[in-house]
């Protein structure tokens, strides 16, 4: 297996272009993209989803998803022990992506926070445009995001 | 005055735990624990589990805690916290636990799980007996159980998933941190929990260790240098990083201690962390009365302690009563052999592997 991110905890491009939709998907809706590449025992992802998106047959196989069945409610976000699930949404201009959060303080909606990539740094600023919790208190929030950088940005940095 | 019991469990973490949920209404279980709390390393664990439902797949560890706990307790479990077992004594058949008073109290079991956990290695280098330096699960203690910050700025040592997820734990609590060293060419933990750090702008470097700790009173920089290939340290390389805390994450190693003294056989078995009791797939010891499930059977996730402690326990009831346990045993086994599948998986699995090897030779 080749696992270049074990080095350093960083995806790279070669990476994630393999997790995306196909395009034409991508340009018509907002999806679900699950950075989860290694074989661990875990497959909450699989129960939290009500349409049955989410898919995989042994615990330790890396989960399917089935882009059809996604309408990019971020219940699996918040599900994900990894935080490892994003929705991204390039329909529209500024695109959205919608990232798992744990940290205080929570960002209010409207607000302005700070872009992250995975590399942790700063790339820009974005207003918040949701904010969902589940039971088990992993925030989902929504941010507004300029269209170039939503392959980027996975996460966020409250300023206030 | 002895007390009796049919079933004696050391330790009150998640392989204990399990175990007591499983004889509990069956059969009479007291739970003797060194600790205020009950739950282990579970009540510190802020983190959602891996796994699937059958092993609270994402729940936070401090929520199975408080599961486990009510449950055991509805069973009429005896839980003693703060009752540290000092030895079994053979002769009498016998526990001898020490309360928070120093009185000594006289347990006896028809049965014994020692579910003892393991303990943090500690690392070798300059200063390292200045005040700030942790392990990372002492750090951890601070902060999730006591509400208190141990530092200010912070430099993990290892990044395995303990060292990923207590500096994950510690953003959360404001604390600021620096970087995560690892003297391995890669990280030890799943990626999720190094992604989750990193994304948060904090760098990991693999291949890189601490040389010395410098500071007067207390901590106040850390000496880092980085290794070649052949694990030794790149003269020149040093760098200087300021921090009031360093946090040793390298490993745990089982505690067997009190294995050893009933006269269990005793192995040394790399892939498990070390020295560890010998045990058949049953969690039975050489000793037939003496059971072992956690991390004191080798090195692992919590999510494996709970199964191996409720096989454990299946096995004593088997024992105990003239009950059929096959079939619940049989699925333990199952869920046991599902979560040390793929890459993270193989070290326990051949360790376990090893270990039935060693049973047989000892006739288990």
């Amino acid at each position: 297996m080749n696992t270049p991110w074990r080095k350093d905890g960083i995806l790279d491009n070669s990476v994630v272009s393999k997790l995306l939709p196909p395009e034409e998907l991508r340009n018509s809706k907002a999806y679900a993209l699950l950075e989860c590449v290694e074989n661990i025992p875990c497959d909450p992802c699989t129960r939290a989803c009500p349409f049955k998106a989410i898919t995989m047959e042994h615990i330790t196989d890396l989960p399917q998803i089935n882009w059809d069945r996604c309408t990019g409610c971020a219940l699996c976000v918040m599900a994900c022990p990894g935080l490892a699930i994003f929705i991204i949404d390039e329909t529209t201009d500024p695109a959205k992506v919608t990232v798992p959060y744990e940290m205080l303080p929570l960002p209010e909606v409207g607000e302005e926070v700070k872009l992250l990539s995975r590399r942790g740094e700063v790339i820009g600023k974005g207003k918040v445009l949701k904010l969902k919790v589940s039971k088990n208190k992993t925030y989902a929030v929504t941010v507004e995001v300029p269209r170039e950088r939503v392959h980027d940005v996975r996460a966020i940095r409250c300023i206030k | 005055m002895v007390e009796e019991y049919d079933v004696v469990i050391v330790g009150s973490g998640p392989a204990g735990l399990a175990a007591a949920e499983v004889l509990g209404g069956e059969v009479s279980v007291c739970v003797l624990d060194e600790q205020p709390y009950a739950g282990g390393q579970l009540i510190k664990q802020t983190h959602k589990f891996f796994g699937s439902k059958e092993h609270f797949a994402g729940w936070r560890g401090i929520d199975i805690a408080e599961y486990l706990i009510g449950e055991v307790k509805r069973r009429g479990v005896e839980l003693k916290q703060q009752h540290r077992v000092l030895g079994y004594y053979a002769e009498e058949d016998l526990v001898v636990a020490e309360d928070e008073n120093g009185k000594l109290h006289e347990i006896r079991g028809k049965k014994y799980l020692f579910a003892t956990g393991a303990m943090e290695n500690m690392f070798v280098f300059e200063n390292n007996d200045l005040p700030g330096i942790f392990g990372a699960g002492a750090a951890q203690t601070l902060m999730n159980m006591y509400g208190v910050k141990p530092g200010t700025r912070v430099v993990m040592l290892g990044a395995g998933n303990i060292g990923l997820i207590v500096s994950y734990q510690m953003l959360q609590a404001g604390i600021d941190v620096a970087m995560i060293l690892d003297a391995s060419p890669t990280i030890g933990g799943y990626h999720v929990h190094a992604a989750k750090v990193v994304r948060a702008g904090v760098p990991i470097r693999t291949r890189y260790t601490v040389k010395r700790a410098i500071g007067e009173d207390k901590l106040e920089a850390v000496e880092i240098v980085k290794l070649d290939e052949n694990w030794s340290p790149i003269d020149g390389t040093e760098e200087i990083v300021e921090a009031d805390l360093l946090c040793i994450s390298i490993g745990l190693s089982p505690v067997i201690e009190l294995f050893a003294q009933a006269g269990c056989r005793i192995e040394y078995v790399p892939f498990l962390g070390g020295y560890v009791p010998v045990h058949n797939k049953f969690m039975k010891t050489t000793n037939e009365k003496i059971f072992v499930a956690g991390d004191a059977s080798g090195i692992e996730e919590a999510s494996t302690a709970m199964v191996e402690g409720k096989i454990a326990a299946l096995a004593m009831l088997g024992d105990l009563k003239n009950v059929d346990i096959e079939d619940r045993i049989m699925h333990e086994f199952e869920s046991l052999a599902k979560l040390r599948t793929g890459f993270f998986g193989r070290r326990p699995k051949e360790g376990k592997i090893q270990m039935e090897k060693l049973a047989s030779k000892y006739g288990l």
